[in-house]
């Protein structure tokens, strides 16, 4: 599938000297996208890491104890936070969208 | 492919702003799989916190703080409470599953719900909390 964008003649004459322009633009836009996608792990990460070190446990581990172990929840919230499960949404994010972007990152890279 | 149109997230914003105060966005973002919507706002004295992630599935928190108390949560999360409430002795093979609840009483209540949408929160600020208005 193409979809058409008009470039600026300021870019396009910027661009010449390496060829075609469309390959040219493919080329720049797929960095781009690798630039971004690659931001935004690194900051979803970083959010992840976190809530690490808040809850003293990867999201895995407690994803896993809050879902099976009542004593862990009742300690959570006398000692860490009574929302936890605020907290444990938006750590799902962070932790899942670190796997989600990394396979659209593999998808472009092995593309 | 993200589960939900992104109009969605602008929809529940306008649903909030049109009844609640002080409605601040804290993040509206995407990944390839999944969508989420982090708000606060106001209603009267309490302060409302508001999460929604939409993937193959919806999780949702509804809070409702007065300070650092806990007037009200509905969540979907695997709270093992709230596993334990609804299936008793056959609990251990659910866990893990999300289970619709509510915490009141600063958490010392738990009590098992249907799935709750913004639509019926709002309903239950203005049933339960009308006098915060």
């Amino acid at each position: 599938m193409t979809v058409q964008v008009a470039i600026q003649d300021r870019f396009a004459q910027m661009l010449a000297p390496w060829g075609d322009l469309r390959q040219t633009v493919d080329v720049a836009l797929r960095r781009f996208a690798i630039e971004q996608i690659t931001t935004k792990i690194n900051e979803l990460r970083r959010r992840d890491q976190e809530f690490a070190v808040k809850y003293g446990c990867d999201y895995e581990a407690f994803k896993h104890k809050s879902a099976r172990d009542a004593q862990f929840v009742t300690n959570v919230e006398s000692n860490i936070s009574a929302v936890w499960e605020l907290d444990l949404a938006e750590w799902q994010f962070c932790h899942e969208g670190v796997r989600d972007w990394s396979q659209r990152l593999q998808e472009i890279l092995l593309d | 492919m993200v589960a939900t149109p992104p109009g969605d997230s602008a929809r529940l914003v306008t649903l909030l702003e049109a009844n609640l105060q002080d409605v601040a966005v804290l993040e509206e973002d995407a990944t390839p799989r999944r969508t989420i919507l982090r708000v606060s706002a106001k209603w009267g004295r309490y302060r409302v916190l508001v999460t929604e992630i939409i993937s193959t599935a919806r999780e949702y928190r509804y809070y409702v703080l007065d300070g650092a108390l806990v007037i009200a949560g509905f969540d979907n999360a695997a709270d093992p409470r709230a596993t334990d409430l609804r299936y008793g002795k056959q609990a251990k093979r659910h866990y893990g599953e999300n289970v619709p609840h509510l915490h009141h009483s600063n958490k010392i209540g738990l009590e098992l719900t249907e799935e709750v949408t913004c639509v019926d929160f709002i309903a239950w600020l203005k049933e339960n909390l009308s006098e915060a208005r």
